[in-house]
């Protein structure tokens, strides 16, 4: 159960997104070396619990999600992050099993591009709010 | 648990409230089986409470400055909590805002210390809103004696 997990499974069963990028070059963690791009690596930044005083069995989680597009193309890149976001309107529901607050979009990272090798690369943030 | 004799944090106090009142205010009558607390859930904080008493000068023309204390006051403030409709102590904390009765706290440290207070509860707020905050509930505790203290053995 984590931010990673929720976003995750709403990018691996986006129907637009998954044209572009098959659910299986979407990875909680890194890519495994030699994945043909455009892939997507999901991982967690940080997580902060809502702090009270006597915690129960239930408590309100906020993870900084980053989402690192790796694109064959700059324009490849900048469409699949266009996806991303159309995959991700905040939601109040249950998300395979796990319950979900709130994903909000934060901050987006720079474009990360070299020459050689050919790489297109770039993070954006979101804010996963769920119930641990 | 025995009484902490080092620093303490209030790490997992719980805090409950009943509509009731002892028959006397100590821990005896806090205690009686007659009062049934019902815990507030997912508190974030408590208010300072305890006994002030305010403090006037009288300064002569010759001589020193006279300090005289007047009545005291066992404290107010705020207690602010993540807003769940349906906790039961919530909706008690919410009654206790429109109704001019006193209400009993009770509030258990994690060594089992316990303080029994008796309170006025004076307003029922939701937080102000912002993105990606907390929806939380304020309210405002009065404490209108002096609080009973009952050592964790």
């Amino acid at each position: 159960m984590s931010g990673v997990a929720v976003i995750n499974y709403k990018l691996a069963n986006d129907v637009a997104l998954t044209a572009v990028i098959p659910a299986a070059r979407i990875f909680s963690g890194i890519a495994p070396i030699n994945t043909p791009r455009p892939t997507i690596s999901i991982s967690q930044v940080s997580g902060l619990e809502y702090s009270v005083i006597k915690r129960g069995t239930s408590n309100l989680m906020t993870e900084r999600v980053q989402i690192t597009v790796h694109g064959e193309t700059y324009p490849q890149k900048k469409e699949i992050i266009k996806l991303i976001r159309a995959a991700l309107p905040s939601v109040r529901a249950t998300v395979d099993g796990i319950k979900v607050d709130s994903i909000t979009p934060d901050i987006e990272g720079p474009d990360m591009e070299i020459v050689d090798p050919d790489l297109h690369d770039q993070p954006v943030d979101y804010l996963v709010k769920y119930i641990r | 648990m025995a009484a902490h004799t080092d620093p303490a944090s209030y790490t997992g106090a719980t805090y409950a409230i009943s509509a009731s009142l002892p028959a006397t205010y100590d821990a005896a009558g806090y205690a009686a089986t007659t009062i049934t607390y019902t815990a507030i859930g997912q508190v974030e904080s408590f208010p300072e409470v305890g006994l002030e008493a305010p403090v006037s000068e009288f300064r002569p023309i010759n001589g020193n400055v006279k300090h005289l204390k007047g009545t005291p006051t066992y404290g107010s403030g705020q207690m602010v909590m993540a807003d769940i409709p349906a906790d039961a102590g919530q909706v008690i904390l919410k009654a206790a805002a429109s109704s001019q009765n006193h209400y009993s706290m009770k509030i258990t440290y994690a060594d089992g210390e316990v303080h029994y207070l008796d309170v006025l509860v004076s307003s029922w707020k939701m937080s102000a809103h912002g993105e990606n905050q907390a929806m939380k509930r304020t309210a405002t505790i009065s404490v209108e004696r002096v609080p009973v203290i009952v050592a964790a053995t």
